[in-house]
């Protein structure tokens, strides 16, 4: 930001070129009249003594000070401009290439000036004429024809622009160095008129000029500030309050949740920002800037506003380890590069006779890549609100004649795959924040016949992989980054990105570089000398047919002996099944025990579940297992008289009571046999093992290492 | 017997159930308040299950998208008359 903000970064050499029209135009012919005079070998020298050696030099000292001056330290080089026409975020690799490059030109126009000087005193003037031209024309068409070569050679994973699209940004940033202009900037969209329709709204649709100029009102009347926080509701309000900010150089804070709380932390660490909002908080701050009032404007702005690249535009939050939310900056370069990957891995071509539905609030990164950037950046309309419920999605595909493609989470196609969901004119999913079970998937694919596509990405970097979970397991790159697999996680790098970035996921190379997930580096636990990824593990659980939802847990303290818990839930399948699907699934040693049938995962609002809410349930669900018999206990005080013993029958009565919690939908039955080994003594913690073969529970009580009791008994 | 108060007792130990709503007792829901936002603090993810637990139980498909069906979610008052109005229709 501080380079760019450098700004108007011309030397003195250039800003000499700020000379009037006519006087540009005088130089011009004059220097033409000279190269033909000089070619039709004239003596000039007869007519100008001296003066007709002048112009070949001083041209040449012109463009090594044109090109020197943007070497000077805080401004960047010439050379650096043209490529950042292409890669917005320039890496450092090619930022420095670049850097050199320019230094090369500047000797190189440096030494053709001395060349000219020195041929003056050994030549004629029409001979010493005709070698300045042929030095001016061979010597820059060798050095950049052979640069051009060299850099496809060196560059290969780059992508090149074609030599005329190069020659056009080299002209245009020629042009923007000599007028002091910027150079980097993008469009602020990707419509190819301002009469395409951007917005579908149910009565009707709002243009891409209609909304450049709304955009414009709402721009207009932004207080003075550096940050907007967006809270907009529909797809509509947030593109204007975006798009308004962006005009106005304004930073985007998007933050995920909308209550008082999240937004109010935001204006005190951001004193000054404008809270923009389509739907009123009730006792709504000074800050307040209601959008809705502008989403009716029919004026159409003609022309496509640009944005600078490289200036922050959006400001998304992750929950930290901390619990306080860490921010993360895009900028609009790097958003639009983005959002021109989606369309290419999706397919999309030309992206004609498309739309985009979304149901994911463009408050977080999926959101804003797919429901906003993409359809933003490939010129396809986009429904203006966000359908949640089946029937609500029904209807935003029954009001767009066109082949829709529905951003969506698991949870909306678990709820659209639960109910009698008919989607007509649905051409593609595209599903991510949280894993989508394969089952989901195919079950998806074959009801409504589309592809689903699942995206691998994070806040910090965007999306990063692609794949179709109804057919592949292993995730395919996207052709924009690098992912390189290693012990502490997945590095992913490349233009996009930024700095590199390392992301806490455990993935194994398959051939043809693609990549299968196996959990993450943050939650491996150690079971039985074997290490595993508890997400993994959950991953493999959720995926059994039948199983609704399902949760790994290692309890604390219980050391190298560790086994996991786990928990499941569902309405047919029953615990002996689901760990006979594990086994095929998982190494022995992580197989759960004990695997609990449960009402429900206690997920959070976001679906995501902690371990304190994880170990509650364990606790609640293992309770039964573990027991104290008080003194106070009514048995015990005529058993025995002074030497109080817990009575047989009480632990029994435990045991069928785990059976119970462990076994559901069975009843403890026939009592086989039950032997005691040792008393267990009121107030004694004594903990119930019970292990099940068919309908046969083997069943031991332990106080501590001490075999309390044990026997046989049959589940009805 | 009041109907009603039945059907919207019904509705509010579905939420409770569904929703897994901790420390709420259905008895307790003041049946005018609003559901989401800052009233009970649902979210959009609770009224996705919640629309889910309500076709299964009652055969309703619910909206939320145009002004109309999101008053159908304003309170547990609403979304019982809503219920009660298509279930006998």
């Amino acid at each position: 930001m501080s380079r760019r903000i450098a700004g108007p970064e011309a030397g003195p050499a250039i800003a000499s070129l700020q000379v009037s029209r006519t006087a540009r135009i005088v130089v011009v012919c004059l220097a033409a009249a000279y190269v033909v005079a000089g070619l039709a070998g004239l003596r000039l020298d007869a007519a100008l003594p001296g003066l007709a050696y002048l112009p070949p030099p001083a041209g040449f000292l012109f463009m090594a000070a044109f090109f020197g001056a943007t070497l000077r330290p805080g401004v960047e080089p010439l050379i650096s401009r043209v490529a950042r026409r292409e890669h917005p975020q320039l890496p450092t690799e090619l930022a420095s290439y670049t850097r050199g490059l320019t230094v090369v030109w500047t000797c190189a126009f440096l030494a053709m000036a001395a060349a000219t000087v020195a041929l003056a005193f050994a030549l004629p003037f029409p001979a010493w004429a005709r070698w300045t031209h042929g030095l001016a024309l061979a010597v820059p068409t060798a050095l950049f024809l052979g640069e051009y070569l060299h850099r496809h050679i060196r560059f290969s994973s780059y992508a090149h622009a074609s030599p005329a699209r190069l020659f056009m940004n080299i002209l245009a940033v020629m042009q923007e160095a000599a007028t002091c202009s910027r150079t980097d900037t993008l469009p602020m969209l990707g419509y190819r008129t301002p009469e395409d329709p951007m917005l579908l709204d149910a009565p009707g649709r709002i243009s891409a000029g209609q909304f450049v100029a709304q955009a414009r009102a709402l721009a207009a009347e932004l207080p003075e500030g550096t940050h907007v926080v967006n809270l907009c509701e529909s797809r509509h309000a947030f593109l204007v309050a975006f798009g308004a900010a962006l005009l106005r150089g304004r930073v985007s804070m998007l933050p995920p949740g909308h209550a008082r709380g999240d937004w109010q932390r935001l204006l005190t660490q951001y004193p000054g920002a404008t809270l923009l909002g389509d739907v009123v908080p009730a006792d709504a701050p000074a800050a307040f800037l209601d959008v809705s009032r502008y989403l009716a404007i029919e004026t159409v702005s003609p022309d496509v506003p640009r944005v600078d690249a490289a200036a922050p535009a959006a400001i998304l939050f992750t929950s930290g380890s901390t619990g306080e939310p860490v921010a993360h900056t895009k900028t609009w370069g790097q958003l639009w590069s983005g959002a021109q990957t989606w369309a290419e891995v999706l397919g999309w071509g030309e992206a004609r006779g498309i739309v985009v539905i979304g149901s994911v609030q463009p408050q977080h990164m999926f959101g804003l890549e797919a429901t906003v950037m993409l359809p933003l950046r490939a010129g396809v309309p986009m429904h203006a609100h966000r359908p949640l419920l089946p029937s609500d999605v029904e209807a935003a595909l029954a009001s767009s004649n066109a082949a829709a493609w529905w951003m969506a989470t698991p949870l909306h196609l678990r709820a659209c795959l639960a109910s009698s969901f008919a989607p007509a004119g649905l051409a593609g999913i595209v599903s991510s924040t949280m894993s989508l079970p394969a089952a989901s998937a195919r079950a998806a694919e074959e009801r409504w016949g589309v592809a689903v596509h699942e995206i691998y990405g994070s806040t910090e970097t965007g999306a990063v992989a692609l794949r179709r979970p109804a057919r592949d397991e292993a995730w395919t790159p996207l052709p924009d980054v690098r992912l390189e697999p290693g012990e502490a996680g997945v590095r992913v790098s490349g233009e996009r990105i930024g700095e590199p970035v390392v992301l806490n996921d455990i993935l194994e190379p398959q051939p043809g570089g693609r990549l299968l997930w196996r959990g993450r580096t943050s939650d491996l636990v150690k079971v039985g000398g074997k290490r595993e990824s508890l997400s993994a593990l959950d991953r493999r659980l959720q995926e059994i047919s039948g199983v609704e939802d399902g949760a790994f847990f290692l309890p604390e303290g219980a050391g190298e002996l560790a086994r996991l818990a786990a928990f499941y839930v569902s309405a047919t399948v029953d615990a002996e099944a689901v760990t006979e699907a594990l086994r095929s699934q998982v190494d022995a040693v992580f197989l759960p025990r004990p695997l609990y049938r449960v009402a429900a995962l206690p997920r959070g609002a976001n679906g995501k579940l902690s371990r304190p809410a994880l170990a509650a349930l364990y606790d609640a669900c293992h309770a039964p297992e573990r027991f104290t018999v008080p003194a106070t206990h009514p048995s015990i005080a005529g058993h025995f008289p002074g030497d109080p013993i817990v009575p047989g029958a009480l632990i029994l009565e435990r045991v069928a009571q785990v059976m119970r919690a462990q076994f559901p939908g069975k009843r403890p039955g026939v009592l086989a046999s039950a032997r005691f080994h040792a008393p267990l003594r009121p107030d004694e913690a004594a903990m119930i093992e019970a292990r099940r073969d068919g309908n046969r529970v083997t069943f031991e009580v332990r106080r501590g290492e001490t075999l309390l009791a044990s026997g046989i008994w049959r589940l009805d | 017997m009041d109907h009603t108060v039945d059907l919207e007792l019904e509705i509010a130990r579905l939420l409770v159930e569904t929703l897994h709503l901790e420390g709420v007792a259905a008895e307790q829901i003041d049946p005018e308040l609003p559901l989401f936002g800052e009233g009970l603090g649902l979210d959009s993810l609770d009224m996705l299950e919640l629309s889910m637990a309500i076709e299964q139980q009652y055969g309703i498909k619910l909206r939320s998208d145009d002004p109309d069906n999101r008053a159908i979610f304003a309170s547990l008052r609403s979304l019982t008359g809503h219920v009660q109005k298509n279930r006998r229709a």
